[in-house]
């Protein structure tokens, strides 16, 4: 292991093990509680809702019943994903000007070690830390998808053999089941939103990285990328809000981020995941498909690291305060 | 005849409208103990920092035995092992892991020798580095910096937070350092330590590089004060570069280099209460840096 990597992983290591656990114990979670009220009475409770909340959800409320859809609203929980962009958001911000803050980057930027390697590898491992734990959220909704059973209110139903069609007959008592949620659920469906997850997370490193790039106070960076995070929520729940304000959602990264829309689309037509915009039944594109999200949010993150680099190579490293 | 070490060629280098270092040409030789003196803000760090490349130059260029200092940064850090005024390390780490690390970072580096380094300055390693007072964490700064074959040691106010003891310690490392053939570049504010230590010194008063000493022309310079009975007879023809002051009855002599031709000279002139008193690096710096020297060039300016 190279000295740059441990330095890093010796830095970041408390904080990613307080945010996995609190990843996997909250998806997992999440999960379980879906499962602890029955298909039905949650229909009966959505259908109670104003028409006007309906816009609020990303995804179509009828799919949003299923146990699928509203698992898959985990990916969408603001505490989810602020516990994911706290690791790029605080790691990010570290790698410049952290360790001028600290007064630590002098006596490292000594050594034969090119501010390029300093930089990049900390982007690396960033990343690699992050794309760990989506999956740990990923597996920890799994996990729950496995470890829940759920009581199904169904009623008896007559069969007919030829065309394998069943006709429920309301009109007799309904039957209380119990069903395992993964009969219903795997956890590969949750794959489209977890990606979404990724691009966003990554998306935000790369903007900490960037203004720790330009910076010389930690406090300063952390400042404007908690603004710049909370600005981009806010412009996206205004946008999601007002019908008349829907445009300012496209000024927001969140705007790039339907987890829950990737997992009902990819699950109604897998290849629809990939197309570059998503279209109305009429034919007429309304937004940027799951894929073209996601590889828009990377590119992004990829610019802002980019850029972060060149000014970080260029740049006067102040002495320490 | 080999080339100089460090080279600095019109190095300038400008925060805004304030000129942190003006026009500092300099070479270093190998094998040498060069001192940087000057009072705070006089430019020592800046040309520290300018050589290391942590600063770009507004203009003019640094080269570590031939390395651009900018363009080949990582080259000239191979040549370079560098102390900090005030070090700064990893807090979260023990002393010995953080040696084993940073010598991780270089190939010439010997972590059996950081050790002895931190042993002979009576440190303990395991120790976690964020609960070591200032001075124990200049102390592994100066293992880790001590721990490689680097040909150049840059040291930035190496004793400033140490006590007397280590700074003894410290200085005697230098004087190791140089016998054993490598180039330390060294900045204090404690003019007896250059004066122990260097061979040759530089004296920077704001952003300037105001003069070039080498300790051995120093050490040949003499002052010699005593009260004249009578005329002072004119120098020899070859005592043209002596300096003679007279205050009333009071006759100050400098010579800047053999003295037994001046004493010679003044065998017999009519003095009495004669003393004779090596210049010391004291006057150097206060020619530059005293405050009637500072006022004298202020109003000059302006």
């Amino acid at each position: 292991m190279s000295p740059l990597t441990k330095k890093y992983i010796t830095e970041g290591l408390l904080l990613f093990l307080g945010l996995a656990l609190g990843i996997l114990i909250f998806s997992w979670f999440r999960v379980w509680i879906v499962g602890e009220l029955d298909t039905a009475q949650f229909r009966q409770i959505i259908d109670l809702l104003p028409k006007n909340w309906r816009k609020f959800a990303s995804v179509d409320f009828d799919w949003l019943v299923s146990y699928l859809g509203r698992t898959s609203l985990t990916l969408d929980e603001p505490m989810l994903i602020i516990l994911v962009s706290a690791w790029g958001l605080v790691r990010g911000s570290d790698v410049v000007s952290g360790e001028l803050s600290r007064g630590t980057m002098e006596m490292l930027l000594s050594q034969p070690v090119s501010r390029k390697r300093v930089y990049l590898q900390h982007a690396m491992l960033t990343n690699l830390f992050l794309l760990m734990l989506v999956l740990i959220c990923w597996f920890g909704m799994t996990l729950g998808v496995w470890t829940t059973s759920v009581e199904e209110t169904t009623y008896p139903a007559i069969r007919i053999p030829v065309i394998d069609y069943s006709i429920p007959l309301s009109f007799l008592p309904p039957k209380k089941e119990t069903i395992q949620m993964s009969s219903v659920v795997t956890g590969w469906m949750y794959l489209p939103g977890v990606v979404n997850l990724f691009a966003v997370g990554f998306c935000f490193a790369g903007f900490a990285a960037f203004c720790s790039a330009c910076d010389r106070y930690r406090w300063r960076t952390l400042g404007v990328v908690a603004v710049f995070f909370f600005g981009n929520a806010g412009l996206k729940i205004l946008g999601m809000g007002s019908k008349r304000l829907e445009w300012v959602e496209n000024f927001s990264l969140f705007g790039m981020y339907h987890p829950a829309s990737a997992i009902e689309r990819a699950q109604a037509q897998p290849g629809s995941y990939f197309w570059i915009y998503e279209y109305t039944n009429g034919g007429n594109a309304t937004r940027f498909g799951c894929m073209t999200n996601c590889l828009l949010l990377v590119a992004i993150g990829v610019t802002l690291y980019w850029i972060g680099l060149k000014i970080f190579v260029k740049r006067d490293l102040p002495a320490p305060m | 005849m080999s080339s100089p070490l460090v080279q600095t060629d019109s190095l300038t280098k400008r925060f805004g409208t304030f000129t942190a270092l003006n026009q500092c040409s300099l070479t270093i030789e190998r094998g040498e103990v060069f001192g940087l003196l000057g009072p705070n803000g006089a430019g020592k760090s800046t040309l520290i920092r300018l050589i290391l490349g942590f600063l770009n130059p507004t203009s003019g260029s640094a080269t570590i035995n031939g390395f651009d200092s900018i363009n080949q940064r990582v080259d000239a850090h191979r040549e370079i092992s560098y102390l900090p005024g005030d070090a700064r390390l990893y807090r979260l780490m023990k002393a010995r892991n953080l040696l084993k690390l940073f010598c991780k970072f270089r190939e010439d580096s010997d972590f059996q020798i950081a050790q002895a380094v931190a042993e002979r300055l009576e440190l303990d390693l395991n120790r976690w580095v964020g609960l070591m007072s200032t001075g124990m964490r200049q102390k592994l700064a100066l293992a880790i910096c001590l721990s490689n074959q680097a040909s150049l040691l840059i040291l930035d106010e190496p004793t400033a937070n140490l006590d007397p003891t280590v700074r003894g310690q410290v200085m005697e490392i230098i004087r190791e350092a140089k016998d054993s053939g490598r180039t330390v570049v060294f900045s204090s504010h404690v003019l007896s330590e250059i004066e122990d230590t260097c061979d040759r010194v530089g004296i920077l008063r704001s952003g300037e590089l105001v003069h070039l000493e080498s300790m051995v022309a120093l050490n040949r310079q003499h002052r010699i004060t005593a009260s004249l009975n009578g005329d002072m007879p004119d120098p020899p023809d070859g005592l043209a570069d002596v300096s003679v002051k007279q205050v009333g009855q009071r006759i100050q002599i400098e010579t800047p280099g053999e003295l037994s031709a001046v004493l010679k000279w003044l065998a017999d002139a009519p003095l009495t209460d004669v003393s004779v008193q090596p210049v010391g690096l004291r006057s150097v710096y206060d020619r530059f840096h005293h405050p009637a020297s500072i006022v004298s060039k202020t109003e000059a300016k302006g």
